[in-house]
């Protein structure tokens, strides 16, 4: 159908009916220019939000996984080498078990003798003992017949090597003896040499 | 034909969803190679670890010969037979002088997984190992059977640890000697 429009009548002196005669076809649609734009925009953002951060993070990859490549090869060869040496984690473990338990291994009587020879040296004499390992500790009750020669015995013991510590408790006269007693607490080192 | 502020609207709604799109995409890819990079460092981290404790144990046991575990199994044993202890305390016993027929009135008694402070290497080892406490009581009138006893013991190749030692000698009389060990089985 032809497309009628009035034109109005501006002069006032024409007045006509505008009649378009041709015919009525799909004409094609015009070029959007917005789309460019949002092409240029998206491959823009693309470029810069995607594109560049991913290729610097893809070197980090490449790095990152080149030095798990190389550490995976140098683990093998040392696997290898462990094999070749005959190397057993067990073994080891095990020997490194019976060295601890070899090191809580005392021998008491080099402890004991030379504490009862100086105690013997002060005519004292032992009448209780209690000797503990893991506190790493010998009690003795001390009889003496002195009541000052505790404080010597007590230097004296003091001057040893494998004594740590050395202290008594305050001297009890013995009931119808002119006799002494104290407790002395010694602290042992077990590795003295 | 669009109205021109339709097709305004149109644009900016395309552009998000263009815009929405790439950070989609970049928080997608960007996200998947942090988490490889991630993942791959972690494994580096671990894989140095490996190897560095691999190195040093070849250049701490490259050049050593360690005995064999039938020979270390001589000073801490595999399998704990209670019998077969029992009957070795007692041997000793008697190979120090305290025998059963005599008035010794001794006792041997063992104790399974006994209880050791906290922080000792006594607690460490029986977290490790299999630790027996061996506890054995005689009386006698003087110290040196005990001693006797006691040297017995260290010679043996099994290890005996001596935990304490008690006593208390009144004039003139029978002493109770009691005496802990400790010992360990590796099963």
């Amino acid at each position: 159908m032809p497309n009628r429009r009035y034109m109005g009548k501006e002069r006032g002196e024409h007045e006509f009916i505008y009649v378009d005669l041709l015919p009525n076809v799909k004409r094609p649609r015009q070029f959007n220019v917005n789309i460019l734009y949002i092409v240029l925009i998206a491959v823009a953002a693309s470029w810069f939000l995607v594109y560049m951060p991913l290729s610097s993070r893809q070197e980090t990859l490449d790095t990152v996984l080149e030095q798990n490549n190389d550490m995976t090869n140098q683990l093998l060869l040392l696997n290898e080498e462990v094999v070749g040496y005959r190397i057993e984690q067990n073994r080891i473990d095990f020997m490194s078990q019976l060295d601890r338990i070899e090191a809580l291994q005392t021998d008491y009587l080099d402890v004991f003798i030379p504490v009862r020879d100086i105690v013997l040296n002060y005519n004292g004499e032992i009448t209780q003992l209690r000797y503990d390992r893991i506190s790493q500790q010998l009690q003795l009750v001390v009889i003496l017949n002195t009541e000052f020669t505790f404080q010597n015995l007590n230097l004296e013991l003091l001057e040893q090597d494998f004594i740590t510590s050395s202290e008594h408790t305050t001297p009890n006269q013995q009931a119808g003896t002119v006799r002494y007693t104290a407790t002395y607490t010694i602290g042992v080192d077990i590795d003295a040499e | 034909m669009l109205s021109k502020r339709f097709n305004d609207l149109l644009f900016i709604v395309i552009l998000l969803v263009a815009i929405g799109g790439v950070f989609l995409m970049r928080m997608l890819l960007l996200g998947n190679v942090d988490d490889r990079i991630e993942s791959t460092r972690s494994d580096n981290t671990a894989l140095e670890t490996r190897i560095n404790d691999i190195t040093r144990l070849v250049d701490q046991h490259g050049q050593e010969t360690l005995p064999s575990m039938a020979e270390m199994h001589r000073y801490v044993p595999s399998e704990y037979d209670r019998d077969q202890l029992l009957f070795y305390i007692m041997a000793q016993l008697e190979f120090s002088g305290i025998s059963d027929v005599t008035d010794y009135n001794r006792n041997v008694s063992i104790t399974e997984n006994p209880a050791f402070p906290e922080g000792t290497e006594f607690r460490a080892l029986s977290s490790e190992l299999e630790a027996y406490r061996i506890q054995v009581q005689f009386n006698d009138t003087n110290t040196d059977t005990l001693h006797t006893f006691l040297q017995q013991m260290d010679e043996a190749d099994q290890y005996f640890i001596l935990q304490s030692i008690q006593y208390q000698l009144p004039d003139e009389e029978t002493v109770t000697f009691t005496i802990n060990y400790v010992t360990f089985y590796k099963p």
